[in-house]
């Protein structure tokens, strides 16, 4: 196992996995262990040993890209043109691509049987006294508040085109504003997260629909209001994922796709931390395309699921 | 500034990350009682985060032994928490039994429909105490269990004051074997596990005492000495080393699983009442740990292993394209094993089937956390096989050697990179959908819900999206060795080469249509049925053309009667009968008939291990002299085949018969009608898993005794042959060219 | 692994064609070309806000909202991430995944007994 040609042995690997398993063991026992299988808190200490051996490896893993030199332009040889038109890692990444589209395939059509499975509430069916047998969508409570998810939708729009102005400018050989787009990025995916668990937060709280809706003095049934898109009582105590299929299936879609957008956060501090150290520039900047395709996908799915959960 | 910048970026990260968890979420409740079976897990955590032993709860009147059928009157009384208005809101309570039927009898409390639990209502508000009825169970020999929350308001608006707290109580049957506390009667797989424990660590303090003894070392440096042996191992990112590591896990899993095949056979003996071997809720756990190991703790690796060893040297690469996210897939793999086993540790495992079928996955029935185990440690495994799969799919693409073209691989590489494909699309659906699930059981959402809309059948679909191609992810490498080794062994090339690339790629393909075979007792729609039944009979056709092929190949060869051909006949054979009990239950009307029943069990035992085990262990034949340098013991592994196909149809080959009669699938017991057959196949199971040990006993002995193998001693085509054996470092010195024989030099 | 120097030529430097239509005139400067592709996406987020609000039919919505997530779509794969620009290798590994998606949308999306009678009606049997 010598290193003669360029991937030496590694402990990266080995540790990052003993994270994991002590995190997933940790959160299942502080959630369903102990006594009475309702959780043992004591376990989430051990759930952030874990995650502290998963930055650990991770660290070590990028340890061997931040000392060296870029290994850019040494690629494998290939012997078939076809397959070599693009190098090693882009492949790989588009590769990679792939599986996240079955990932947000399953979420959308998990989402589609059940808005084809229930009907909406305005298709005038009958709905039960609560409203429980419609579908009344996340997006009528985020109607009145709509704003924050045109930001947001903004917000990513003009974070992926940050992204390819770091690409440009660092093949221009521009490395300063290169490094300055990748950091208006950085801050655009933020605010977009932050705008997130704010929106998720008064959603939560009941506040998004009670702003809108309820007049006070008067009662929540009076307040039904189908064309303002009022619908309480279903979602007068809040909007959370554990209180109907629509909240269980809007929660889980955008979470997943706000983790996504928070991983894509991290690997985008790595470079911006090697921009810092050492400039993207002109012979240097194949790791922006890459990130470039990561972030790009999240934004397309972010244009699926922003339609689909917050407008309709 | 560089290590710098990385400390705070990862102190950053992890408050990033404690900001995120804090937002847990958590239950509620209403004043008209807890009526959500969700809020279950959550208590009344509207009242207070946490449980307050301040609360004291007795359930009087509750006998220590109920009898048969019989009515009690309980009383609960909670005692405790601040004080009460006078006239104004003062408890609330949430008690539920887990047999029996619990019975409101005032206008106190009241059981919201379709529930199974009582609660308070506005009236039972106002106190602190409340009566009821329990019917117990018609079976005495239950152990019940009362769940039970009290909560002890001061009245004033909002939670501010209120507190409440958790009770189980339990009351047995009079013939009920009682289960000894925590630490006192263990199941029967925690016995084998503390025996394991025991045994390995013996083992290895008579190694090391042996060692110190012989060599006059000192117990440092005997560790330091293994440590450095051990230590590469842990680091090594070269596909040979991955390879190795991933088949040795691979069959040390196979081994667990196949005790736990054993101790289901056991069970099997004869109609056994609950807790005669296991009870009857251990055996669920058996089997689904059975299942899953199996699947993807053994097969799997097994698979990737081999193919992780061979597929660089098949096409004449150095090395995979990544070879750190390599071994990062490797290492997911006992780590996230080890989390799926963590149920034995915890009060049980896993007991939903392999299959984890919702909506006894997704609620509160199974309670312990070994279901929760299961599924993450399954997530892991999943990130595991999709890193591979992106892996293998940019190596084989683009980084063969000159004259490698795509229909100049050989066979073994094509069912590989058809496996991967397969992988590549099928496992994100199901992490995800283990993500759904996990998100059920953890946070409560309601995905799998009935009461809230929730659809079951949508598990199935996505297990089974994923779940079907994952069958022919474990098969198709099987029908890759099987050519690999048929074409040596006739002595001649493939028949068909192009029909055998294109029947793989037609398998793999379809693999995505057909699932829903696996769902035609769900009342799935009628259109859907059909289409997956036609593509189902369909499938056959390149599996047949596959099969016809290897016959054609022996046909004009001459055969060379080994280890490895021996085994490929017998898979051949094996896998043929199960081939033909899949098409028998490709019909609608026969699956129906026949569905959760064991001529299901025969069909898949008959395609996974006379199928995928069988080509397998053929393949270690086979590879050993190329991974090892030596040979194995050829009269041993006659031995090992003889007893292992006389003894697998043996044992499997009845399952059919007793599956058409009638007998079900995952049912700890019997009718006595079934009883001759089970203890038939038993016994025969035993002697086919006792058999197995020859292979093991062969793989170790001929490491150290073997004959010397040289680099070709099959005389094969494939350039894996052309390296010595065991290859060097880099597996090749310099990167071969592929001609073929009538190629000119140019 | 043999290493060498990627021949990957970087000739988007110089010429970077985007279609005319797109940057409504000629440009030679790929920069500008992004920024007028991010204005189109601007067009039609607001485009389909504004749909939204008007309250179509569920068949209009539908197709305006799935249309546009489209258009979206390709804007994005277009010309940030370089498809348009780059080998076919790309293109059609990205386009591998299409079929499988459809049999997932097809079989898990719409199998429920609402969404047969709804086809059935649709589809007019």
């Amino acid at each position: 196992m010598s290193d003669d040609h360029g991937h030496h042995g590694t402990i990266a690997p080995f540790i990052f996995s003993i994270g994991a398993a002590a995190m997933f063991i940790g959160l299942v026992m502080a959630t369903a262990g102990g006594k009475d299988n309702t959780g043992d808190t004591g376990y989430w200490f051990v759930f952030f040993l874990g995650l502290a051996g998963l930055l650990t490896g991770f660290f070590m893993w990028i340890q061997d890209y931040w000392g060296q030199d870029s290994e850019e332009g040494e690629d494998i040889e290939v012997y078939h043109d076809f397959w070599g038109t693009i190098t090693t890692r882009k492949f790989g990444m588009w590769i990679f691509l792939l599986t996240e589209v079955m990932v947000f395939s399953t979420l959308l059509s998990a989402y589609l049987r059940y808005r084809a499975a229930v009907p909406d509430y305005a298709d005038g069916e009958a709905c039960g006294e609560l409203w429980e047998l419609c579908w009344v969508p996340a997006a009528d409570i985020i109607r009145s508040h709509l704003i924050f998810g045109v930001i947001n939708t903004f917000a990513l729009l003009l974070s992926s085109l940050t992204v390819v102005l770091a690409l440009y400018a660092a093949r221009n050989n521009k490395p300063k504003a290169a490094t300055r787009y990748l950091i208006a990025t950085f801050a655009l995916g933020t605010l977009f997260l932050i705008l997130k668990a704010w929106e998720w937060g008064e959603m939560k709280n009941g506040h998004f629909w009670s702003d809108h809706c309820n007049v006070p003095g008067t009662s929540i049934a009076d307040n039904q209001d189908i064309d303002h898109h009022c619908i309480a009582p279903k979602y007068e105590d809040g909007f959370w994922l554990d209180t109907s299929l629509e909240g269980s299936t809007f929660y889980i879609t955008t979470g997943t796709h706000g983790a996504h957008v928070f991983i894509g956060l991290i690997a985008l501090g790595y470079l911006i931390a090697k921009a810092n150290k050492d400039g993207y520039n002109e012979e240097y900047h194949d790791t922006i395309e890459l990130f470039g395709l990561y972030w790009h996908y999240v934004d397309v799915v972010w244009v699926f699921v922003f339609p689909f959960f917050y407008l309709y | 500034m560089n290590s710098k910048s990385l400390k705070i970026l990862s102190l950053g990260l992890i408050m990033s990350i404690l900001l995120v968890v804090s937002s847990l979420p958590t239950g509620d409740s209403l004043p008209t009682g807890i009526v959500d079976d969700n809020q279950v897990a959550n208590g009344c955590s509207c009242h207070g985060a946490d449980p307050n032993t301040g609360v004291t709860i007795n359930l009087s009147n509750l006998p220590e032994r109920y009898n048969s059928s019989q009515t009690y009157t309980l009383t609960l009384n909670i005692s405790g928490g601040p004080d009460a208005l006078v006239d104004g809101n003062q408890g609330g309570f949430f008690i539920q039994a887990n047999y029996g039927t619990l019975v409101s009898i005032d206008n106190n409390t009241w059981m919201p429909e379709d529930e199974t639990h009582l609660t308070h209502n506005e009236e039972g508000n106002n106190y602190r105490e409340w009566t009821f009825n329990w019917i117990a169970p018609e079976s005495d020999t239950k152990v019940v269990k009362f769940t039970v929350y009290g909560n002890s308001v001061n009245g004033m608006d909002g939670n501010i004051g209120d507190s409440w707290n958790k009770g189980v109580f339990s009351s047995a049957g009079v013939n009920a074997k009682i289960e000894a506390e925590e630490h006192g009667e263990l199941s029967m797989p925690q016995k084998l596990i503390y025996a394991f424990t025991v045994l390995a660590v013996t083992l290895s303090v008579v190694v090391v005492g042996n060692r110190m003894v012989v060599n006059d070392q000192s117990f440092e440096d005997v560790i330091k000495s293994y440590w450095k042996s051990v230590y590469p191992w842990l680091t090594t990112t070269d596909h040979k080393y991955i390879g190795t590591l991933y088949i040795c896990t691979g069959f040390g899993f196979f081994f667990i699983g196949g005790i736990l095949g054993l101790l289901i056979r056991w069970q099997l003996f004869e109609p056994r009442v609950d807790g005669d071997f296991l009870t009857y809720e251990e055996y669920n756990s058996t089997f689904t740990m059975h299942g899953t190991t199996m699947i993807f703790l053994a097969a799997m690796p097994i698979i990737f292993g081999f193919a992780n060893y061979l597929i660089p040297l098949q096409i004449g690469a150095r090395d995979l394209a990544f070879p750190r996210l390599n071994a990062l897939s490797y290492w997911l793999l006992p780590t996230g094993g080890f989390v799926v086993y963590m149920g034995y540790f915890t009060g049980g495992a896993g007991d939903v089937g392999w299959t984890g079928y919702t909506p006894y996955a997704s609620g509160d029935s199974s309670t312990t956390p070994g279901t929760d185990f299961w599924v993450a440690g399954q997530i892991m495994l999943g990130a595991s096989s999709t890193l591979t799969a992106i892996n293998f799919l940019t190596t084989m693409l683009r980084m063969r050697a000159p004259g490698v073209t795509m229909m100049r691989m050989p066979l073994f590489s094509w069912s590989i990179f058809v496996t991967v494909f397969l992988l590549l699309l099928s496992i994100p659906v199901f992490t995800v959908a283990l993500i759904l699930l996990m998100a059920d059981r953890t946070f409560g959402t309601l995905y799998f819900d009935i009461d809230a809309g929730g659809d079951p059948i949508l598990w199935q679909h996505l297990f089974w999206y994923f779940g079907h191609p994952e069958v022919y992810i474990v098969i198709l490498p099987a029908f890759g060795v099987l050519s690999e080794i048929i074409s040596t062994f006739s002595r001649r090339p493939i028949f068909g080469y192009t029909s055998m690339v294109y029947a793989m790629a037609t398998i793999g393909v379809i693999s995505f249509i057909v699932y829903g075979h696996h769902m035609f007792t769900t009342g799935a729609d009628p259109l859907f049925r059909f289409i997956v039944m036609l593509t189902t009979m369909l499938v056959a056709v390149p599996t047949g053309i596959k099969i016809f092929n290897w016959l054609a190949t022996m046909t004009g060869g001459s055969i060379v009667l080994k280890t490895p051909m021996i085994f490929a006949l017998g898979t051949v054979i094996t896998f043929t009968i199960g081939g033909i009990t899949g098409i028998i239950l490709a019909s609608i009307p026969v699956d129906i008939a026949l569905h959760d029943g064991y001529f299901v069990v025969a069909h898949f035992h008959y395609v996974l291990v006379g199928g995928t085990i069988f080509a397998f262990v053929g393949g270690v034949y086979y590879w050993y002299p190329k991974m090892t340098g030596k040979m194995m013991n050829e009269k041993l592994g006659l031995l090992h085949f003889a007893l292992s196909f006389i003894f697998f149809n043996a044992a499997f080959y009845p399952m059919h018969n007793v599956g058409i009669e009638g007998m079900p699938r995952r049912y700890a017991t019997y009718d006595a009608e079934f009883a001759e057959l089970n203890e038939f196949i038993t016994i025969t199971a035993f002697i086919f898993g006792f058999a197995q040990l020859i292979f093991v006993y062969n793989v170790f002995y001929s490491y150290k005794n073997g004959e010397e193998a040289g680099d070709n001693p099959w005389d094969g085509w494939s350039l894996e042959w052309a390296t010595a054996s065991p290859p060097p470092h880099n597996s090749f010195t310099e990167i071969p060219t592929l001609k073929l024989a009538e190629e000119e030099d140019k | 692994m043999a290493t060498k120097e990627s021949e990957h030529e970087h000739d988007e430097h110089h010429e970077h064609p985007f279609p005319s239509w797109v940057t409504l005139g000629h440009t030679d400067d790929p920069i500008n070309g992004f920024l007028k592709v991010f204005a189109w996406l601007v067009f039609w987020t607001l485009l389909e806000v504004g749909a939204i609000l008007q309250e179509f039919s569920f068949v209009i919505t539908m197709i305006i909202l799935f249309g546009i997530a489209v258009i979206k779509c390709w804007f994005i794969g277009a010309f940030f991430m370089h498809m348009t620009w780059d080998p076919p290798l790309v293109n059609r590994t990205a386009a591998v995944p299409i079929f499988f998606l459809i049999v997932l949308f097809l079989a898990v999306g719409l199998t429920t007994p609402g969404a047969v009678d709804d086809w059935r009606t649709l589809c007019g049997f």
